[in-house]
């Protein structure tokens, strides 16, 4: 049994670490293509494709006017009045650690106001083109370092299971952003005729979730577009893949939703039956939803999905993420 | 004489509300020379649109737990614990009363007289009413151990009711007792809190009292009542009623005193979630009935 | 002005009591002595024990200056603390019992009844009600000076939301880790048990209907609040959740909390936040803050708050002058500790005689806390003095004054020297349901919250306004010494 609000405070700090990184791989995706166009438009194109898969039109609309690289950078990076840029994500992180203190180990609270405070040293010059993987590194090295003392220090209890699913879920959601980014170079094209630009696009995919490598290991053949889709969607062993991640997702909401015998306080806390009407079907609803995509993307082939359309096929999947929120939102962080 | 009584109030909102908690003072009290003879205090709420007819209401549960508080009020805590659209509140029963109440003694608090000397935010003596009470001449200048008569005490409550026309709508329950007089108009409410102020800054112990007035002709009313006691030395507590500039007698019927409205309010509460186009309706009907044998099952009962 | 110097005694030697910290104070050079201090302070920081300030220009992260040289107290120096503070505490617990009961004490004419009746910390929801196991002070805070070698004055009583109890506790943590040597050389009482005493005496007031184990949380008004760390310390050393109020609710009458598992009920809520802000529907009507309906579920007999609600009317320094004559009235004992002379600027000549000798004495505002709205005569200017002068006249009721104590010294290490610095102590009195119902339980671990003055001359020992805190040692020494 947790509190409620020391939940939604773990849930979060997770979330948004989490998304820090992933915004930070979604920058390195734009960096990699817009360094290979020659023409601006070109480039301004691959910037916007950026911010529409951070999700960040509407806030950068009202920021800037043109998808400049320094405009892109500075709203994705630094821009606090973007809640997804990564120091306003870093932000949230803190604040929330912050309040849970006590429930993280002490490496864990290292992590996050180490990073934080780092956060605090970059310059005007780091925001630039040129700065800018000295800055996406140093992210990506951050939330590395919290994940593992997540996974090394914390103790098994309800308060992990909730960082956890925090961040898979998040991860889940974020993974599609990435694909989607460039679903549209994604199409399938008979051998032979995809050129090195194209090559090098999906090259950039792979990068960015740090798989270049992976693809090989597991193809063992030269890239194809559609390969990658597949195994950024539906190979188990590729663990960015959605497929994986909500497997993750899946795994953490058994643990939250087992009836407190897996609780560190051996489920010694009842909760006045007449006071939690008929909890049993309605608290395994985000479970049920999780499950299902799950057993769904097991059974899947890419073929399948690229049958609905793979852009629509993300759209529909980054949705049902959302919903999984809620519903955890309604079952459990309301406390009711 | 004995007085039935039915008070129901509902609240209505035009998107659901996630949960309430209120604060209830509908039970009459049962003491100051009155007696209940039986009473119960129901709440129910719904989900679903008020105003459609057509569409089923979905029955919420609103629990009611019954408690007291320093004043010996009787309160019931109402918590309705998911999302709904409307809450109604009904009370009810027989009670019977005295003309006695004038000198509205007898009741089981026991707070000593000075604890109702003190000030609070609504019944106070700003600028207006100190100025009113500068120009009223209710306390000679040369009287150091002044007390004060009946007839001075009436004059106090007419000359306030002159100065705060009844004009309902003119102030809402956060209006102060001066501000009202300041305006000149107001409602029960404030010409309680500003006959309060008045006799507090005089020195003369004061309480608010809410409850029910049986106006003597029609039978709904539309509201419940507020009015005031006033402690005079050697006589005790003695009430008032300013608004309608008169003593209450066996017409009336208290329910729960306090040092202002916020302490004796029928209903206070909170909600939880927007309340947008929140209408609350208040219908209050009183009416004497045959003071003959007790209907069957009567008893006293704060809840059901 | 100097005061008993509690190392040295009236005389030139070293106390007995002192002689190990003075052997070891002549064995460290005073580089090793900063070396240690910055050792302390980094422990300090790096827990995170800040006493933040949140006022503009303030320092979230502040520190409370941490002073390594550990005041002593000898066993029977403490015994008779003891004995006077469970008497005193006994003593305002029944004082409350009867302000919201039966009133014998006003009716028998001990205390001017408007000190009560129209205290503003009087809470007239309290009017009539039995509070479980007849405690309103689970825990007092009761600020205690020395004046010379066997006398002791008790300057406050806290008897609301008393805070500190964290400093103790770590200060003792940081001084076993700096110093294991020189608690080899004394026989000192241990402190960390302080939080399970206080969650035993919390749960000792669970309301009668409460089935199975006590749940017990703390209610914090949240992290910016100055103690923060502290409602997170003594939550965590509980074991109990460390609540806001948007964490609770009232539902059927009974209060719980939100958690993922569903509602829990609470049974006791040791609250860390003033009345005021306990239940808006209680309490200010404009204020958003609190659980609403907690004071109906407290008076229907379905939770405990500790401290009870309107507890205040018991510790403002009004009041406090009757504080010997509740011990004699509900007691039937005499004081074993004093309080300090106090002028009620209220009566007239009292009143008269402050004014004439604004220069030597302390003036307090009745209700004010935290050195706050304060003058200590003699370190004020002409202008200070004529400024309070003017307020006493305007407000008399809002001030007393008390002579400017010789506040006992203790020594302590200042820059790179050790200098005598005044102190205070304030124990932390915990009550409890007791077996027998016409008595509570009072219990305290041996000790306190030593504060000192760091400024040379300075009286005011107040965190919030520079003072420092010391490790407090009970020590059970070899017998009879000092004779």
């Amino acid at each position: 049994m947790l509190l409620s609000r020391t939940a939604d405070n773990l849930f979060w700090m997770a979330r948004y670490i989490e998304r820090a990184e992933s915004t930070a791989r979604l920058l390195d995706v734009g960096r990699r293509m817009a360094s290979v166009v020659t023409e601006p438009d070109a480039a301004a194109s691959e910037w916007a494709s950026t911010i529409d898969a951070a999700g960040c039109e509407a806030t950068f609309a009202s920021a800037h006017d043109i998808h400049t690289a320094g405009n892109v950078i500075d709203h994705l990076v630094r821009d606090v009045r973007n809640p997804s840029s990564i120091f306003a994500s870093l932000a949230v992180v803190r604040q929330n650690a912050r309040v849970v203190r006590t429930a993280l180990s002490q490496d864990v609270w290292d992590a996050v106001n180490g990073m934080w405070i780092e956060s605090q040293a970059w310059r005007d010059d780091d925001f630039t083109v040129a700065g800018l993987p000295r800055i996406l590194d140093w992210v990506k090295e951050r939330s590395q370092r919290f994940g593992g003392a997540v996974a090394n220090t914390m103790l098994r209890s309800e308060a992990y299971w909730w960082v956890r699913l925090g961040t898979f879920l998040e991860r889940a959601e974020n993974s599609a952003r990435i694909v989607d980014v460039k679903y549209h170079v994604l199409i399938p094209r008979p051998p032979g005729e995809a050129g090195p630009l194209d090559e090098y696009q999906w090259g950039a995919v792979l990068r960015a979730v740090s798989a270049y490598r992976a693809y090989h290991w597991v193809y063992r053949d030269r890239l194809d577009p559609v390969r990658v889709a597949e195994l950024m969607i539906l190979r188990p062993e590729m663990p960015r893949s959605l497929v994986s991640c909500i497997a993750q997702v899946t795994y953490y909401l058994e643990r939250i939703a087992s009836d407190g015998s897996h609780a560190p306080d051996g489920g010694a806390s009842p909760v006045r039956a007449d006071l939690a009407p008929e909890r049993g079907e309605v608290s395994r609803r985000p479970l049920a939803i999780s499950r299902a995509i799950e057993d769904g993307l097991r059974t899947a082939t890419i073929e399948r999905i690229y049958g609905e359309g793979l852009h629509e096929f993300l759209t529909r999947f980054i949705g049902t993420m959302n919903s999984i929120g809620h519903e955890i939102r309604r079952e459990y962080l309301l406390g009711e | 004489m004995r007085l039935r009584i039915h008070h129901a109030t509902t609240y209505e909102y035009a998107s659901p509300v996630d949960t309430a908690t209120q604060v209830v003072r509908l039970t009459p009290r049962n003491d100051f020379g009155q007696v209940m003879l039986n009473w119960e205090v129901r709440a129910s709420a719904t989900l679903g649109d008020p105003s459609d007819a057509g569409r089923p209401r979905v029955p919420i549960r609103a629990q009611l737990v019954a408690t007291e508080d320093g004043y010996g009020n009787r309160v019931h805590l109402l918590s309705v614990a998911s999302p709904h659209r409307s809450t109604r509140l009904v009370a009810g029963g027989v009670v019977e009363t005295s003309h006695a109440l004038a000198e509205a003694n007898g009741g089981t608090t026991d707070l000593p007289l000075s604890y109702w000397l003190r000030e609070t935010p609504h019944a106070r003596a700003a600028s207006t009413i100190q100025q009113f009470i500068d120009s009223s001449g209710f306390r000679p200048e040369e009287e150091s151990d002044w007390t004060p008569s009946e007839h001075v005490l009436e004059r106090m409550m007419h000359d306030v009711r002159a100065r705060i026309d009844f004009t309902v709508g003119a102030t809402h329950v956060l209006t102060t007792a001066d501000e009202a007089m300041a305006r000149g108009a107001g409602v029960c409410q404030d010409h309680a809190h500003a006959l309060i102020a008045v006799a507090r800054a005089l020195g003369i112990p004061a309480r608010y009292v809410s409850g029910y007035m049986w106006p003597g002709h029609d039978h709904v009313v539309n509201a419940s009542h507020a009015w005031v006691d006033l402690h005079v030395p050697g006589r005790g507590w003695m009430a008032f009623d300013p608004a309608n500039d008169c003593r209450p007698g066996d017409a009336y019927v208290r329910v729960a005193i306090g040092l202002d409205y916020f302490d004796a309010s029928p209903t206070r509460g909170v909600r939880q979630g927007t309340a947008i186009g929140e209408r609350m309706d208040v219908q209050v009907e009183i009416y004497p009935v045959d003071p003959g044998p007790l209907p069957q099952g009567a008893g006293i009962s704060g809840q059901v | 002005m100097t005061g008993y110097d509690e190392m040295r005694g009236d005389g030139p030697v070293v106390r007995d009591l002192y002689a190990g910290v003075g052997a070891w104070l002549d064995a460290m050079p005073p580089a090793l002595l900063s070396r240690r201090r910055a050792e302390a302070e980094f422990i300090f920081r790096r827990t995170g024990i800040t006493f933040a300030v949140y006022e503009e220009g303030g320092d979230p992260d502040r520190l409370i200056p941490f002073d390594i040289i550990p005041r002593l107290i000898d066993a029977r120096e403490w015994d008779f603390l003891h004995r006077g503070l469970a008497q005193r505490v006994r003593a305002l617990n029944a004082f409350l019992a009867d302000a919201y009961g039966s009133r014998d004490f006003l009716r028998a004419g001990r205390i001017p009844e408007h000190l009560v009746t129209r205290n503003p910390e009087f809470v007239p929801y309290m009017n009539g009600f039995a509070v479980p196991g007849g405690c309103y002070t689970h825990v007092a805070g009761i600020d205690v000076v020395r004046t010379a070698r066997d006398e002791f004055h008790v300057l406050e009583d806290n008897c609301r939301v008393p805070s500190g109890v964290a400093y103790m506790l770590e200060d003792r943590e940081v001084m076993m880790r700096l110093f294991p040597e020189l608690f080899g050389a004394y026989r000192v009482r241990p402190v960390s048990h302080y939080p399970e005493e206080l969650l035993r005496t919390l749960q000792s007031v669970a309301p009668r209907n409460c089935d199975g184990d006590p749940v017990v949380v703390l209610l914090s008004p949240g992290q910016f609040n100055s103690a923060y760390y502290e409602h997170s310390f003594l939550a965590d050393e509980m074991g109990i959740e460390l609540v806001e109020g948007a964490d609770l609710l009232v539902r059927d009458g009974l209060v719980c909390m939100r958690t993922t598992r569903g509602l829990r009920r609470v049974d006791v809520v040791y609250r860390r936040i003033d009345d005021a802000y306990l239940d808006p529907l209680a309490f200010r009507p404009d204020s958003a803050l609190g659980v609403p309906g907690l004071m109906a579920a407290y008076r229907a007999g379905n939770v405990t708050i500790a401290n009870a609600p309107g507890a205040g009317i018991a510790d403002d320094k009004a009041v406090y002058c009757h504080v010997p004559e509740m011990i004699r009235f509900f007691l039937g004992e005499e004081p074993t500790l004093q309080n300090v002379p106090t002028w009620q600027c209220s009566l007239e000549d009292e009143r008269a005689y402050v004014l004439e000798h604004l220069a030597d004495l302390v003036v307090k505002s009745v209700h004010g806390s935290g050195g706050y709205g304060m003058l200590v005569g003699p370190h004020a200017t002409r202008a200070e003095r004529e400024e309070f002068a003017a307020r006493i006249r305007a407000t008399p009721g809002r001030y007393i004054a008390q002579p400017t104590l010789a506040l006992s010294t203790c020594p302590t290490f200042v820059g790179d020297t050790v200098v005598p610095r005044h102190v205070d102590l304030r124990p932390y009195v915990l009550c409890g349901r007791s077996s027998d119902p016409a008595s509570i339980d009072v219990r305290m671990v041996a000790g306190g919250l030593t504060r000192v003055a760091l400024p040379a001359g300075s009286l005011v020992v107040n965190s919030s306004q520079g003072g420092g805190t010391k490790d407090t040692w009970v020590v059970d020494g070899p017998a009879g010494e000092e004779g």
